[in-house]
C-alpha cells in the first residue's frame, strides 16, 4: 500500500505540472512544446491509474488525452473553453485522487467531452456494486522458502488478497512474527486466508499469478463441507479447536452476504484507497507502539527518509573528508607520534563514515518488482495476453532517485512490450511458440554501468510497418532507404506510433520517445535489438551516478584530471617528442593503429611540453583510444559527482570529484576526445 | 508594502547592477576556480560549493559588457532559476556587492535601450536609489539560452 500513497504524491505532482502547462497554453495557444507536455502528462496520469485499478481517472484521462492528441495533430485549435475544461478536469482529477467522491462531475465533464455515450459500459456506477453478491473462499498461500529469490513480495500479495474484499488471516506456524520472517527472508509460516469478495474464483487466483501452483489453493466456500474436503485437509491440518472457529466465522457468512457490507471492492475505486488506509492502520496496530512516522513504511526495520536529508547527509560527510586532508595536512609538520596515530584513525573512521552514508542511497532495483508484476498484470489482462514474467539481478543497487526516474521509462517498455510486442495466445499457438509470452527484466552490473535489459519473444519490429508510419506521419520520405537502426530512431521520435488501433495501454505514440528523453536526461543510453518474429530486447545503459569510482589522477600542466580506472588497459612514459614528430595523430598499439591525442594540444596548454609525457590506453566498448598525459599521480577512489546542467554541453567530461584538498578535478570521458 | 522587492546591489565593470534577492542563495568569495576546458566561452569555471561541482559564469562576458578581471575581492553570486519545476544553480562572477534594498514594482522604471553597450535584453527595468541608477537584472532572462536547453 505505500505505492498507492507514492502514486498518489506523484499523480499530485504531476497535476500541478499540467496545470502549470495549461496556464503557459492558455498564453501561448499554439506552442507545440506545451501542447505535447500537456499530452504527456495526461498519458502519464493515465498509464498508472490503469495500472492501480483507478477506472474513473483512467477514463477522464483518456478522453483529454483525445482532445490534446487531436490538438496535437492540428485538427483542433486550442480555446479557452477547452482550457477551461482541462483546468477543472485538473480539479476533478485532484478531488478523485484525495479519495473525494466526484462521480457528478466527472460525468457531467465525460458528456462535454462528447464520449460518454461512447462508452456506456465503461461508466464505473455504484448500482453494480450494490447488486452484486459476495463470495467466501478459503485461500491456502504456502509460499517455499526460495521465494524470495524470486524477487516476489509477500507483503504485497497478502496485501493483494486484503484489496479483494474483508479478510481474515490465520497465520500458521508463527514461531516468530510473520513481518520479522519476510524481512530476514526466512520463511516458515503459511497463511489461511479466508476472503469475502464479489471477485470471482479466477480474480482471487489471479494474485497468485506469479507463484507456483503447489504454493497456494483457492477454494469457493459453498457451505461448511468445505472444512472436510480433501483439498483443504490435504493443505492445512486443523486441530479441532481450529475447526471450531473456522465454522464459527465461516457460517454467519455462508447464508447471505451480512448487511453491513465490505466497504471496499475493487470497482469503487475511491473506496478502495480508504480501505487500504484502514488496512494500513491495522497492520500498524498490530505492531508495537509505533508512532506516525512509521506509518508510511511497513517494515519496522526500515525507515523513510527524505532524500533531501540524505543529500544534506552526504553533503556534511563530503565536506569532513575534505577537511579531514586539511587538518592532516596541517599537522604534518609536528613531529608526535600520538597525534598522527589520532589522525590515522580519524582518516579510518571518516572513510568508513562516507562509505556507509554513500551507500544509504543505493537501493535494490526490487523495489520496483511489485509495480512491474501489477502493471503486467492488469495491461495483460486487459489485451487478453498471458505473460511468463521473469526477473533477474534484482538486487542490483542504484541510486535511490535514479530508480525514481526509471521508474516511468520501464513501466513504458513494458507496457509496449505486452502491447506491441507479445501476440495473443491463438497467434502464438499458430507461431508454434508457447501461449504465455516471455517476458524477462534483468539487470546487472558491469564496470560503472548498469544495465536494464527488457526482453520479449513476441512478434519483434515490424520494420516495414515502422517504415510506412513514418512515410504516412510525413518524418521520412518514401524514396530513401533507411537502415534499421535510422528506422528505430525513427521510432523513438516523438508522435510515433505503430499501433494501428488505438489502445488505453500504450496510446498514441508518447512511449518511446519519453523513454529516450528520460533515458538521456540520467545520461543513459537506449539500445533496441529486435529479431522478426523472435522478440525484441531493449536495453538501457544506465551510469552509476553518486557511487564511489576507482580513478586515475593524471595531471596536465597544472590541473589535474581523472580517469575511470577500469577503461585503462596500459600505460607508459615516453620521450614527447617521438610521439608528436608526425602529423598524424596515430599510435601502433599491439598491431593496431589508434588515435592518439595529447590532453595539452586539446585542452589548448600552449606552453611548452616536458620531455617526457605518460601514454595511457583507453579501451571503452571495444575501443581503444591513447591519451598523452603529463604524469601519472596516482590513484584515488573518489565519488562521483554530476557536471552541473549549465556544463552539459561539455563532451569531453563525464563529471567531476573533489579532491581531498577541495579542488575539482574533472572525470575524463576519453572516447569523446575524439573530434 | 504590496510586492515589496528586495534586490541585491553590486558593481561590475564599473556599472551598477541589481538582481532580485530571490534568486540569490549567498555571495561568497571566489576561491580555487577550477578552469573547464572546452566549455562555454562565458563559462570561468567551476568551484566546489558544499562538495558539489558548480560552473562559475563570467556575468559581464555572458551580457557583452566585456570581461571580468580576476582580482583578491572578486566575488560570486550563487543564484538558483527555476525552470519548468527544474533548478539551475550557477554562480557569476561580480566585483562587488554594495548594499541590499527594497523596491517596489511601480519604482522599476524601463532602462534605455540604446547605447547600453551591452545586451540590455537581459534587464527588467532600472531602480534609482541614491543619485544613482542601479540596472536590475533579470536572472531568467540572462540565462535564457541555457535555460531552454534544460528538459
Amino acid at each position: 500500500m505505500d505505492f498507492h500513497q507514492e502514486y498518489i504524491v506523484e499523480v499530485k505532482q504531476i497535476l500541478k505540472s499540467l496545470e502549470s502547462s495549461l496556464l503557459e497554453l492558455e498564453k501561448k495557444a499554439h506552442d507545440p512544446e506545451e501542447i505535447n507536455n500537456v499530452y504527456r502528462y495526461l498519458h502519464t496520469i493515465k498509464g498508472s491509474a490503469g495500472m492501480f485499478g483507478f477506472e474513473t481517472i483512467e477514463q477522464l484521462t483518456h478522453e483529454l488525452e483525445h482532445v490534446f492528441s487531436d490538438i496535437r495533430d492540428g485538427d483542433r485549435q486550442v480555446d479557452h473553453h477547452i482550457i477551461d475544461l482541462t483546468l477543472h478536469a485538473v480539479d476533478v482529477l485532484s478531488d478523485l485522487i484525495e479519495g473525494k467522491d466526484a462521480k457528478d462531475e466527472v460525468q457531467k465533464l465525460l458528456e462535454t467531452l462528447g464520449s460518454a455515450t461512447e462508452e456506456p459500459n465503461s461508466t464505473p456506477d455504484a448500482q453494480t456494486m450494490s447488486e452484486s453478491i459476495e463470495k467466501v473462499f478459503i485461500v491456502v498461500f504456502r509460499p517455499e522458502p526460495e521465494i524470495f529469490k524470486r524477487g516476489i513480495n509477500i507483503e504485497a500479495i497478502l496485501d493483494d488478497i486484503k484489496e479483494l474484499g474483508t479478510t481474515k488471516m490465520y497465520v500458521h506456524n508463527e514461531t516468530t512474527p510473520y513481518k520479522k520472517q519476510i524481512s530476514d527472508k526466512k520463511l516458515e509460516s503459511f497463511f489461511e486466508i479466508i476472503v469475502q469478495t464479489e471477485e470471482d474464483l479466477e480474480e482471487v487466483q489471479d494474485v497468485f499469478m506469479f507463484l507456483k501452483p503447489s504454493e497456494y489453493i483457492v477454494l469457493e466456500v459453498l457451505d461448511l463441507a468445505v472444512l472436510d474436503s480433501k483439498e483443504y485437509t490435504d493443505a492445512i491440518a486443523l486441530n479441532e479447536k481450529e475447526k471450531t472457529d473456522r465454522t464459527d466465522y465461516l457460517t454467519p457468512l455462508l447464508p447471505e452476504p451480512k448487511k453491513e457490507m465490505a466497504p471496499s471492492t475493487k470497482k469503487v475505486e475511491i473506496s478502495s484507497i480508504q480501505d487500504l488506509n484502514i488496512d494500513a492502520e491495522k497492520i500498524e496496530e498490530k505492531e508495537t507502539d509505533t508512532n506516525k512516522i512509521t506509518n508510511k513504511s511497513k517494515k519496522s526495520n526500515h525507515i523513510n527518509v527524505s532524500t533531501q536529508k540524505l543529500d544534506q547527509l552526504i553533503n556534511i560527510v563530503s565536506e569532513l573528508v575534505i577537511f579531514r586532508s586539511e587538518i592532516q595536512h596541517i599537522t604534518s609538520s609536528i613531529q608526535n607520534p600520538a597525534l598522527h596515530e589520532a589522525m590515522e584513525k580519524l582518516d579510518q573512521l571518516t572513510l568508513r563514515l562516507r562509505d556507509s552514508a554513500f551507500h544509504i542511497r543505493l537501493v535494490p532495483l526490487n523495489i520496483i518488482t511489485v509495480k512491474m508484476q501489477r502493471l503486467i498484470r492488469s495491461v495483460s489482462r486487459d489485451l487478453g495476453k498471458e505473460i511468463n514474467f521473469i526477473t533477474e539481478g534484482m538486487d542490483t543497487e542504484l541510486d535511490r532517485s535514479m530508480i525514481a526516474s526509471l521508474e516511468a521509462p520501464i513501466m513504458h517498455m513494458i507496457r509496449n512490450a505486452i502491447d506491441h510486442g507479445i501476440e495473443t495466445p491463438d497467434e502464438r499457438k499458430q507461431l508454434n511458440k508457447p501461449e504465455k509470452g516471455l517476458l524477462k527484466f534483468y539487470s546487472y552490473n558491469s564496470g560503472d554501468h548498469v544495465f536494464i535489459q527488457i526482453q520479449d519473444d513476441g512478434k519483434g519490429i515490424d520494420f516495414d510497418k515502422v517504415r510506412a508510419k513514418g512515410i504516412e506521419r510525413g518524418l521520412i520520405d518514401d524514396k530513401t532507404s533507411y537502415s534499421e537502426k535510422e528506422l528505430i530512431n525513427l521510432m523513438m521520435s516523438p508522435g510515433f506510433s505503430t499501433a494501428s488501433e488505438v489502445t488505453t495501454v500504450s496510446g498514441r505514440g508518447v512511449g518511446m520517445d519519453v523513454v529516450k528523453r528520460d533515458i538521456n536526461a540520467l545520461r543513459g543510453e537506449v539500445e533496441v535489438s529486435t529479431e522478426k518474429g523472435l522478440g525484441s530486447i531493449f536495453t538501457l545503459r544506465l551510469p552509476l551516478t553518486l557511487t564511489i569510482l576507482d580513478t586515475l589522477v593524471v595531471q596536465v600542466k597544472d590541473n589535474k584530471y581523472l580517469l575511470p580506472i577500469n577503461e585503462i588497459e596500459y600505460c607508459y612514459t615516453t620521450p614527447y617528442n617521438t610521439l608528436f614528430n608526425k602529423k598524424s595523430r596515430q599510435l601502433n598499439h599491439e598491431g593496431k593503429l589508434i588515435s592518439l591525442v595529447s590532453l595539452r594540444e586539446y585542452f589548448e596548454v600552449h606552453e611548452k611540453a616536458p620531455e617526457n609525457g605518460t601514454v595511457i590506453i583507453i579501451n571503452k566498448n571495444d575501443t581503444a583510444i591513447a591519451l598523452v598525459v603529463d604524469k601519472i599521480i596516482g590513484k584515488l577512489q573518489t565519488v562521483y559527482r554530476p557536471l552541473n546542467e549549465m556544463l552539459q554541453s561539455v563532451h569531453c567530461f563525464s563529471g567531476a570529484s573533489i579532491l581531498g584538498d577541495g579542488s575539482i578535478a574533472l572525470i575524463i570521458n576519453a572516447l569523446k576526445l575524439n573530434k | 508594502m504590496n510586492n515589496q522587492k528586495p534586490c541585491l546591489l553590486f558593481s561590475l565593470c564599473n556599472e551598477l547592477f541589481g538582481i532580485d534577492v530571490v534568486h540569490v542563495i549567498r555571495v561568497i568569495n571566489l576561491e580555487q576556480l577550477m578552469v573547464i576546458p572546452q566549455s562555454p566561452d562565458f563559462i570561468s569555471g567551476a568551484i566546489n560549493l558544499e562538495g558539489n561541482v558548480l560552473p562559475v559564469v563570467d556575468l559581464a562576458k555572458k551580457i557583452e559588457l566585456g570581461s571580468t578581471e580576476i582580482k583578491k575581492q572578486t566575488k560570486v553570486i550563487i543564484i538558483e532559476i527555476e525552470h519548468n519545476q527544474e533548478t539551475m544553480t550557477v554562480g557569476m562572477l561580480i566585483d562587488e556587492v554594495l548594499d541590499v534594498v527594497n523596491f517596489t514594482a511601480s519604482q522599476l522604471q524601463a532602462s534605455p535601450v540604446e547605447n547600453m553597450g551591452f545586451n540590455s535584453t537581459t534587464l527588467e527595468g532600472m531602480f534609482q536609489h541614491k543619485n544613482d541608477f542601479y540596472l536590475i537584472l533579470d536572472a531568467n532572462k540572462v540565462f535564457e539560452k541555457e535555460l531552454a536547453t534544460l528538459v
